[in-house]
């Protein structure tokens, strides 16, 4: 009998809290939000926290509480949104070349190879700079990168499963390939890749955050994190709250991600172990 | 008792001896030193802009200028008269015709002596290497009359043809040195080039033989940091010694701190918003209304540039006389205009005609940190009225403004450095100049500029300067926003380092730096 795996501890807990109240205040915005986001008051620039704007305005008299609540819209939602698109490029990627070690894997797996072969973010500023600056080019940079580590990880769990006795039993009770990677393999891998998930939204988050940075992603007057990061170097000498705060902001939220995924790798690796 | 007195008296002559020789040695240093300091002074100053190339003629002209290595025959003062330089005085014989006398004993960098065949020379060059210039001259022909003294005939009566020589693109260079690989051009100024590496930094040392009075400092060094933010962090970590263009949100900074000036004088700079007549939407002099309507202009002066600036109507800031155009009043609100244009607003609140939103670039660039915030500024007044508006920031403005797609452009130009309107009219609205990157074509307004060229009155060309902004602020190929204040940012032991109305007139043989 396997003991539950799930138990909690402090990391776990606050990892989730975390998550879950960023994602609430997202949800939330429109009605948390004590000012409109893109509102510009010329007068009223590089204010200092106070009641009335808690986290201060930026360099065109916007309120930079609000621009990070919206911000938790973009970054997160779209850092969700392009997870689950490589997921969905990835999935039958990984399955397909895991379960069928047939010659052509090799192709594949060598174009993985040169894909993780080059740094993350040197890949995405390449393609973003053929594409041009803009948030699509900035999620499809950051798919067509992301997708080889994905592939490989998944190909990795399939690869493990498949040497399991119970494939071998399914396989000789006469289930077809196609069930077998759906009803045996496919919800097991699921647990790792909630983790990996889990992980990757903080890479992805900070991906964006580093491209928008550089002004190849989320333009203005998006209230992206990393975007209101590059705004605020100009000033930070004479408002250095414009960069506190989305600095913090990307802290937290690779921090609640970074919590909760390392949990689950400690879990998964003593799952393993055991069997 | 008699070994201790003399060990004593020995002591007291080794310290006394040693505490001479330390006194002379003093002496002799302090002697050195003022000698050095006459000789050995240097001084680092930040600018924005890098030459490609350290050709006098052409693009980098201006860049060369500033240098402070290169001379023209005349110069402007700050009232913007015309002064002597490289000629010490000149007459209009006739509509056409002018006769230059040039200063004896100026030698070229390389020690050859300038005289009226090498001017010559050199303005061939210019008028060769740049269509500018000859637009700007006009010249039919130049003679040599003596060893010092050089006829110019122009093709029409070219009125402004002596200020018009303190441009740049004029600088007076010894020509066979320019092509040369191994050396630097030789020029007449005040400095020599000693070292240039493109985008890092040009070195320029005095030269022994000016001709004029000496440069006080030996040797200069202008770095090239086009980021704004990075010039201030510069002059604050001793990196330099002053920096120009300082941006304006962070002159407080400066202020607040001892060791530094903050000075600022008025510019003869334009900020402007550049329509891009060939853009399907602002062919329509409605929609280019429209976008000059909603600029705050007010707050962009308060707020965005502190004060340091006054209100553009025109081109031409108002402390020329032919500067004071007044911005045309247009009848009908933005709605109004809109749907005389055949808008009509979507449920989203956003103008939309034949299916297709309202959505425009905008260009702007970093070397102007302002003009950034201005886009962003005029980019959420348009949306509040229901105009998307992209901001697309590039490296190079002048290169994007001629490649890429773009409606509207943030730019910026010295409007009147010839202390003249001429040449900025010529230059920037003519149909045929290549610099017209509004693509502003009106055959009316290139009969008057013809005009202004052939005016000689000064009266009667202020006049004419002022009907062409007249329609110029008619036909709005673009809106002026400020007249900004030039700012630099001064380490206070740096003297006579201040910001001039003509922008390339910076470095000059009486900077200095005390201890």
């Amino acid at each position: 009998m396997k003991k539950t795996p799930y138990s909690w501890d402090a990391s776990l807990i606050v990892g989730i809290n975390l998550l879950i109240i960023i994602v609430l205040i997202g949800l939330l915005a429109p009605w948390i939000s004590p000012h409109d986001p893109l509102k510009v008051n010329l007068s009223n620039r590089f204010v200092f926290p106070s009641w009335t704007y808690p986290f201060g305005t930026d360099h065109l008299g916007r309120c930079i509480l609000s621009r990070i609540i919206y911000g938790i819209r973009i970054s997160v939602a779209f850092a969700f949104l392009i997870m689950i698109v490589t997921f969905i490029i990835s999935l039958p990627i990984g399955l397909i070349t895991g379960y069928w070690r047939a010659r052509a894997n090799h192709f594949f797996m060598r174009l993985i190879d040169g894909t993780l072969a080059i740094p993350d973010i040197v890949l995405t500023i390449a393609i973003v700079g053929m594409l041009g600056p803009g948030f699509l080019n900035m999620m499809i940079a950051i798919i067509l990168v992301r997708w080889a580590s994905y592939v490989r990880f998944i190909r990795s769990l399939v690869l493990k499963i498949c040497e399991e006795d119970y494939i071998l039993s399914a396989r000789m009770s006469g289930n077809t390939h196609a069930r077998i990677m759906r009803r045996y393999i496919l919800p097991v891998t699921f647990s790792p890749l909630v983790i990996f998930g889990a992980l990757d939204m903080g890479k992805i988050v900070l991906l964006m955050a580093g491209l928008s940075f550089l002004g190849l992603g989320a333009q203005p007057p998006t209230p992206e994190w990393g975007a209101m990061l590059r705004d605020a170097t100009a000033y930070f000498q004479i408002a250095p709250h414009m960069m506190v705060f989305p600095g913090v902001a990307i802290l937290l939220f690779v921090l609640a991600c970074q919590l909760i995924s390392d949990r689950f790798k400690k879990l998964n690796a003593a799952d393993l172990k055991e069997v | 008792m008699k070994n201790s007195v003399q060990r004593k008296m020995l002591g007291f002559l080794v310290v006394f001896c040693s505490l001479i020789l330390s006194l002379s040695g003093c002496a002799k240093d302090e002697e050195a030193d003022t000698a050095a300091a006459v000789s050995e002074k240097k001084a680092t100053l930040a600018f924005p802009w890098s030459p490609t190339s350290l050709d006098p003629h052409g693009n980098d002209s201006w860049e060369v200028m500033r240098s402070g290595t290169a001379e023209t025959l005349v110069k402007l003062n700050e009232e913007l008269e015309v002064t002597p330089w490289l000629a010490k005085e000149w007459t209009q014989e006739n509509d056409k015709t002018w006769v230059f006398k040039l200063e004896e004993n100026v030698r070229f960098h390389n020690g050859k002596t300038m005289d009226a065949a090498s001017v010559k020379e050199s303005l061939m060059r210019s008028l060769e290497k740049d269509t500018k210039v000859k637009d700007l001259l006009q010249v039919e022909s130049m003679e040599v009359l003596s060893e010092n003294e050089l006829k110019i005939v122009t093709k029409q009566p070219n009125a402004a043809l002596a200020a018009h020589l303190a441009d740049p693109s004029t600088i007076i260079a010894d020509v066979a040195t320019i092509e040369e690989k191994n050396s630097y051009p030789a020029l007449t100024g005040v400095f020599k080039f000693k070292q240039f590496t493109k985008d890092e930094d040009l070195i320029v040392e005095r030269y022994e033989d000016y001709w004029g009075t000496q440069a006080l400092l030996s040797e200069v060094t202008i770095k090239f940091i086009p980021d704004g933010n990075t010039r201030l962090m510069a002059l604050q970590s001793g990196d330099v010694d002053a920096a120009t263009d300082i941006p304006i949100d962070n002159i407080s900074l400066l202020k607040k701190n001892e060791t530094f000036d903050v000075l600022t004088a008025p510019s003869l700079r334009t900020h402007l918003l550049l329509f891009n007549m060939n853009s399907p939407l602002f062919k329509e002099l409605n929609l280019r209304q429209v976008i000059d309507r909603s600029i705050p202009r007010e707050d962009i002066i308060l707020s965005i540039m502190m004060g340091q600036g006054t209100e553009a109507k025109s081109p031409f800031p108002e402390i020329l006389p032919f500067g004071k155009g007044e911005r045309e009043e247009t009848k009908g609100s933005v709605e109004q205009l809109m749907e005389q244009s055949g808008w009509k607003k979507n449920p989203d609140a956003i103008w939309e005609k034949e299916g297709k939103a309202f959505e425009i670039t905008l260009l702007t660039f970093p070397q102007r940190p302002e003009l950034t915030v201005m886009a962003e500024a005029i980019q959420s007044e348009l949306l509040a009225k229901g105009m998307k508006v992209n901001i697309r920031q590039v490296e190079n403005i002048d290169e994007a403004l001629i490649n890429d797609e773009w409606d509207l452009s943030m730019y910026s130009m010295l409007t009147a450095h010839t202390g003249d309107p001429q040449y900025f009219l010529n230059i920037f609205y003519r149909s045929d100049s290549e610099a017209n990157i509004s693509h502003y074509a009106s055959s009316h307004l290139d009969d008057m500029i013809d005009e202004l060229n052939r005016t000689v009155d000064s009266t009667k060309r202020n006049q004419l300067a002022l009907q062409i902004q007249e329609v110029i602020n008619q036909d709005l190929p673009q809106s002026f926003i400020v007249h900004p204040k030039t700012v630099f940012g001064v380490r206070n032991n740096v003297k006579e380092f201040t910001p001039h109305p003509i922008e390339y007139y910076y470095i000059h043989s009486q900077i200095d730096v005390t201890k």
